[in-house]
């Protein structure tokens, strides 16, 4: 039998349809709120005390055995040009000058709540840990790098330079070191308190107590505590975040939300595809072997049918040849009787 | 603003005294001329800080230097001096929430460790150091806030003898 590529794809849309409809649906794209693992830590960066040291950046190379920059950490031409994370540097420290005076911002993974680059994964490579890190195993990704693609802040970058096992990189929270009770490198380093590590809620409510303490010095605005559904990295500024740099348009929404509605369809699409072939594959079977019965059937029928009618002339036939000969045996007989007659008369 | 400061300036009349129309101005006539502090021996000249001397020279905080200095800014300014008219009023600029004494407690009676769990509000003994210091030099226009104008890099020598010492 054949089947023509617009109805087996009509099949699959269906299929998908249904199954969406019918499975418990991901809580993504539920109405659900999800406000993080209980008692997850995080870290609160005062960007009002930054003060561009770029010790951060050093610790994270050092307890991340990264190779060496070719400008010293101390060197601070480094803050002249803007800079992006690398497969080398997973913390970047960035000057802007607003109103005159210098404003440092330390960027590094914001550890969201409900992560993009796990939400668009499909072999799990990302995962949000309860203590509140979001971490990559190497082991099943399959570098399609799609999470760089989706994630909001563009954190995670690609070891290019590594042509047979490269992978995804970006900060861990230090999730080794959190395990071990120590402080993430950058935290541990800061100089000013800029960065403070503790449980994501005590670090709002450190925020909000210093918004109401110095409300001259803080933007009435924590940033991350609602961006893209929540962070566990969290930011105070003393100007307008978009002014430094940081994306004010992403709206509350956690990613999963945007997406797992359309993506969580695929692993069900790819799951029944054998179901689905296999049913193809039986209903044309049977349906062969329905149609080559049903032609013996008609073939016996009308050989019988046939055989009959056969019969039935032959019969007829027999029977007039029958009526035939007993005729001219008659008119045979009254021949006899009338040559007879005349013998007689003569 | 506690109550405190209202009284400096609002002090009630004593008995038996009388407003006449020089009588604030015989109270600002009364006012110092500079503000009260303890002699140059009773105040430390320097402090020795290496909380950071495995990666920096220990800090020389020129403490006597820098009380001469806000004393000599605040100058002539009679406000300022009247509010500044007891001993060890200016030493509480630094030493908050420390009793007016000659030698009040230093920044590590309470500053300890970071991320003190009781009291997330309370910077450690580094933060601290620097938010005072650099607050400061900011408020004050001093153009030093980079690491080094502070923080001396390490001689090799000195290195090497901590590396021996480690070992």
């Amino acid at each position: 039998m054949s089947i023509s590529r617009r109805k087996f794809l009509g099949w699959m849309g269906a299929a998908g349809l249904a199954g969406s409809l019918g499975a418990e649906p991901a809580h993504g794209a539920s109405t659900r709120e999800f406000t993080g693992h209980p008692d997850s830590y995080g870290v609160l960066h005062d960007i009002t005390r930054c003060v561009g040291c770029r010790s951060c950046e050093e610790a994270c190379n050092t307890v991340n055995e990264l190779p060496k920059p070719t400008k010293p950490y101390t060197d601070e031409s480094v803050l002249d040009k803007k800079r992006k994370f690398t497969a080398t540097e997973y913390t970047i420290v960035n000057k802007s000058v607003q109103n005159g005076s210098p404003i440092f911002l330390k960027t590094q993974c914001n550890h969201c709540l409900e992560p993009a680059c796990a939400s668009v994964c499909f072999v799990n490579a990302f995962q949000k840990l309860p203590n509140g890190a979001v971490v990559y195993d190497a082991s099943v990704c399959v570098g399609c790098r799609y999470c760089m693609v989706a994630c909001p802040f563009e954190v995670p970058t690609y070891e290019y330079e590594d042509p047979y096992t490269p992978e995804v990189v970006k900060c861990t929270l230090c999730a080794p070191r959190l395990e071990k009770g120590l402080l993430p490198g950058c935290v541990e380093s800061c100089p000013t308190e800029s960065l403070i590590f503790g449980k994501r809620d005590d670090l709002l409510k450190i925020a909000r107590a210093r918004i109401e303490k110095y409300p001259e010095r803080y933007v009435d605005h924590i940033y991350g505590e609602h961006e893209m559904g929540g962070t566990s990295w969290l930011y105070l500024s003393g100007v307008p975040f978009k002014d430094i740099g940081m994306r004010e348009d992403l709206g509350n929404t956690p990613a999963p939300a945007l997406t797992s509605g359309a993506l969580h369809v695929i692993p069900m699409v790819v799951a029944l595809w054998p179901v689905f072939l296999a049913g193809m594959y039986g209903m044309a079977k049977r349906r062969d072997k329905v149609a080559a019965e049903e032609k013996t059937k008609a073939i016996a029928i009308a050989v019988e049918q046939t055989e009959n009618k056969a019969a039935e002339t032959l019969a007829r036939a027999m029977d007039k040849a029958k009526k035939e000969k007993e005729n001219i045996l008659k008119r045979v007989e009254r021949a006899k009787e009338k040559a007879a007659k005349s013998k007689e008369d003569s | 603003m506690s109550n405190r400061s209202c009284e400096v300036c609002h002090i009630p009349l004593p008995k038996g005294v009388e407003l006449t129309d020089n009588t604030a101005k015989l109270l600002l006539e009364g006012r110092p001329e500079k503000p009260a502090t303890y002699t140059q021996e009773e105040i430390p000249e320097k402090i020795v800080i290496g909380k950071l001397s495995n990666k920096y020279e220990s800090v020389e905080f020129p403490h006597r230097k820098i009380v001469n200095k806000i004393i000599e800014n605040m100058g002539d300014n009679k406000l300022a001096n009247h509010f500044h008219a007891e001993k060890g009023t200016t030493c509480s600029g630094c030493h908050h929430n420390a009793p007016l004494t000659k030698q009040p407690s230093g920044c590590n009676s309470c500053h300890t460790k970071a991320f003190n769990d009781k009291d997330m509000h309370k910077p450690g003994i580094i933060g601290a150091y620097h938010l005072l210091c650099m607050e400061c030099h900011t408020t004050m226009k001093i153009e030093k806030v980079g690491c080094k104008d502070c923080h001396k890099e390490k001689s090799p020598q000195s290195s090497a003898l901590q590396k021996r010492g480690k070992e």
